[in-house]
């Protein structure tokens, strides 16, 4: 497969791309816009929804259409640091340290319910993801591109879990939130998954694969080289910086936020076949850049705001580029 | 005891259940329970503080002594409901010319003293008070009215002053909801207190909260706890069984009458009967009178002497004035009293014109709220548009006469970005003020795309092509064609219907 040179064949790349997951992955085309949006941008995502929403199945999906290694790690109070990065084994044989990588070794990780595993081990995790490499017995270890961590949370159930603390929830690029399906979208959803199908497994045998890593990597190049306006730029920043003015916001987003608009916005641009970005594109993207990246005031909580409501508020409140 | 006359139903019930029937009672009875007992607590209340606060004396003392002297109050309002009870409804002028006999009658000095502190003290009330019993005989009677409802009557006794407690916390809490918020980010409530920021109004105010709800509530302690002893008295002496008894005996008669009338309505022709009834009738006067001048009655004797008028029944539909005038008249200040009540009535009535005032301006409120949000398109069109847009000047007036021209102008010059931005611009004042479409601030390109879809589709199209030109030339930097931006232009003023002009 040809790798591909322009921000034209790119788009068609992650059309095709966007197809293929949607072979299995009914409905939900926003969330896996932004999936892909992330994707391309080479940021991570945390996944918000309620259980038996196709979490795991998007990611699954996703992994077949480039070919890429899957791994999915199920967060649980006990899990220890060393069982997401790898350890060393004393080979009785050899007579040498020998090093066992773990699950984060692939191109695609779920981390399923990243909240009900200690702060230590999600330090472990968030730690890696920033950097891109592991670190055993003081031994780096760079991870395979194209990478990117999925991590699910749980919005019910928070009895004995671990929330991810502000600090952390920043390395995350988007932040998205998979609602239930309309009518049409679950029926057809219930016709597809059960028709033929024994046990629970979840199937993605429909997926083909379309692209290989080297692609992906070609394409995350295109994106981060797409055209950025100043208007556009300042119009980022622009809103970043209203989170902070906001008085419903008791801490607004940081300069890692307005950098997340704008990688995701050029992600966003690319999907939609510009080799420019747009207001619309970073609006658009605005709410999954910036949801987990800004704490509500408690009165304005009281009042029953939600993040999203007040961050659409602000949308439509802050100029945009015109001139 | 003339029990056929007790507003209450006797009947066996558990101890909770007749503190809560003495309480309804007490709501039921509210008026002339609060009005006696207000009449006494409250002037007397008013006098403590008042005498405390020209004296410099600190306000828990009024507060300790009005406490203190709550047993004083419990007769008020026992007396008030013991009448009430037999259905008199007791106005403060026949309980103030009885209030010394309440005061002076045995047992309140015992009540204020030994017994201050008992936690009985609603349910044995009337042990002293109404059955009038002292010494030896009233405690041997107490036990008894005890016997199986103590645990129930300190029970009550211990969940008053928690009540107490609740009201002025509830009052605290709603000024706190009602306070402004940065009112209460300046207070600093332990310095209202305490120490150099000690701030009198506020504990004037903590008192006046405690003392309006000790006035509320203790009536209704009293009414609970006389509800008990009515009930330990209905176990003991069998009061519900005697009662319908008497019930029994009072409708036998009735019943034997009825069965014999029926009899000799039936031996009887029915005609006969009733001319006989009415020759009775027509004869009965001249009857009596023969009757009455039997030198056995004896003689006419009449007699006159002067009597004191009783209240016409007509005033009693005020009962505020009745009560006020009644006091008054009492206190020998009738003039003052009609004064005071002339007054009453003239805030009443102006009251009541602000209320209704007050009722039209909220249903007017209301009616506009209501169509502002039923009627968004309509009231849409209405409201004016903005004057200026994300930095955009979208008055009419600001644009060229022609700005397709102007456009076509600056393309001729090479200043394509402008000429552009002048179309965009001319399109969103057009759209805004004609088409009456709602930009908002934030809208981007897309968003005012989408609504001239939702709100002017006509003009949709050509804000497409026009939006796609720009989106190029601002944010990508391309160059556009001269050509596009003169058909621009020309399908500008088709779209706007702008004539063109001569010599253009």
């Amino acid at each position: 497969m040809n790798l591909p040179q322009t921000p034209a064949d790119a788009t068609a790349l992650a059309q095709l791309l966007r197809a293929e997951i949607e072979r299995v992955f009914v409905g939900q085309r926003a969330v896996v816009d932004h999936a892909l949006c992330a994707f391309l941008a080479g940021g991570h995502v945390l996944l918000e929804g309620v259980p038996g929403l196709g979490k795991t199945l998007l990611v699954k999906a996703l992994a077949k259409t480039f070919g890429g290694q899957f791994a999915r790690i199920q967060f649980t109070p006990d899990l220890m640091p060393a069982d997401i990065t790898g350890h060393t084994l004393f080979d009785a044989r050899s007579s040498q340290f020998v090093i066992r990588r773990g699950p984060v070794f692939a191109n695609l990780v779920l981390a399923d319910e990243v909240n009900r595993a200690p702060a230590k081990t999600q330090a472990a995790l968030l730690e890696v993801m920033q950097e891109g490499q592991v670190t055993i017995e003081g031994q780096s270890h760079a991870l395979p591109p194209p990478f990117l961590v999925l991590a699910t949370q749980n919005p019910i159930e928070q009895e004995g879990t671990y929330a991810l603390p502000e600090a952390q929830l920043d390395r995350f690029l988007l932040k998205l939130l998979i609602d239930y399906p309309t009518l049409e979208e679950e029926r057809t959803l219930v016709a597809t998954s059960a028709s033929g199908r024994t046990g629970d497994r979840l199937e993605v045998d429909a997926v083909r694969q379309v692209a290989t890593p080297e692609q992906l990597q070609a394409m995350q190049g295109l994106a981060a080289g797409l055209q950025v306006d100043d208007a556009v730029l300042d119009y980022a920043v622009r809103i970043t910086r209203a989170t902070r003015e906001n008085p419903a916001i008791a801490i607004g987003a940081g300069p890692r936020g307005g950098i997340a608009l704008l990688r995701a916005g050029r992600a966003a641009a690319l999907l939609a076949g510009r080799e420019f970005v747009t207001p619309d594109d970073i609006k658009q993207i605005a709410l999954p850049a910036l949801r987990h990246r800004v704490s509500l005031m408690p009165e304005a909580e009281i009042e029953g705001l939600t993040t999203d409501s007040v961050l659409e508020a602000l949308l439509v409140r802050t100029p945009a580029p015109r001139a | 005891m003339e029990l056929e006359r007790l507003a209450l139903a006797l009947r066996p019930r558990s101890s909770w259940e007749a503190i809560d029937l003495g309480i309804r009672f007490g709501v039921a009875n509210a008026r002339t329970l609060y009005r006696g007992y207000l009449s006494v607590a409250l002037p007397l209340a008013l006098l403590c503080y008042g005498i405390a606060a020209l004296t410099g004396i600190e306000p828990w003392w009024p507060a300790l002594l009005l406490w203190w002297l709550k047993p004083a109050f419990d007769r008020v309002a026992l007396h008030l409901l013991g009448h009430a009870v037999f259905g008199d409804q007791l106005g403060p002028r026949a309980l103030w010319r009885a209030l010394p006999g309440l005061w002076w009658r045995g047992g309140l000095l015992r009540e204020l003293t030994l017994a201050r502190l008992s936690p009985y003290r609603s349910t044995v009330l009337a042990v002293s008070l109404l059955e009038g019993l002292g010494g030896k005989a009233a405690r041997r009677r107490r036990s008894l009215i005890l016997r199986q409802v103590s645990g129930t009557a300190l029970l009550q006794t211990g969940l008053w002053p928690l009540l107490e407690t609740l009201f002025v916390l509830s009052v605290f809490s709603l000024s706190l909801i009602l306070l402004p918020s940065e009112l209460l980010e300046q207070l600093d409530w332990e310095a209202l207190w305490w120490d150099e920021g000690r701030q009198y109004w506020f504990i004037w105010l903590y008192y006046l909260a405690f003392q309006t709800g000790s006035c509320l509530l203790e009536p209704l302690y009293v009414a609970g706890g006389f509800a008990l002893y009515l009930k330990r008295r209905t176990d003991l002496e069998a009061w519900d069984v005697e009662l319908q008894f008497r019930r029994l005996a009072r409708t036998l008669p009735v019943v034997l009458a009825i069965l014999l009338a029926g009899f000799l309505w039936q031996s009887s022709p029915a005609q006969a009967a009733d001319s006989q009834r009415e020759a009775v009738l027509q004869q009965a006067d001249v009857r009596i009178q023969q009757i009455l001048e039997d030198p056995v009655f004896g003689e006419t004797i009449t007699e006159h002497k002067l009597q004191k008028r009783s209240r016409p029944a007509s005033t009693d539909d005020q009962p505020g004035r009745t009560w006020l005038e009644g006091l008054m008249r009492w206190l020998d200040l009738e003039g003052l009293g009609k004064a005071l009540a002339d007054l009453i009535g003239f805030f009443a009535s102006l009251g009541r014109i602000i209320g209704w005032l007050l009722i039209a301006v909220v249903v007017v409120l209301l009616a506009w709220l209501v169509a502002r949000t039923r009627l968004p398109a309509r009231y849409a069109r209405q409201a004016a548009p903005p004057a200026e847009l994300a930095g955009f000047d979208i008055r009419p007036e600001s644009l060229p006469d022609d700005p397709a021209a102007a456009a076509l102008l600056l393309a001729g010059r090479g200043d394509l970005r402008a000429a552009l931005g002048l179309l965009f611009r001319s399109s969103l004042s057009r759209l805004a003020h004609d088409e009456g479409v709602r930009f908002a601030a934030g809208d981007t390109e897309g968003d005012c795309l989408v609504r001239v879809h939702r709100q002017a589709r006509a003009h949709a199209p050509y804000l497409a092509r026009l939006l796609g030109c720009w989106q190029r030339l601002a944010y990508a930097h391309q160059s556009v064609d001269i050509g596009e931006i003169s058909q621009l232009c020309e399908q500008w003023r088709e779209q706007f219907s702008v004539e063109v002009p001569h010599g253009t």
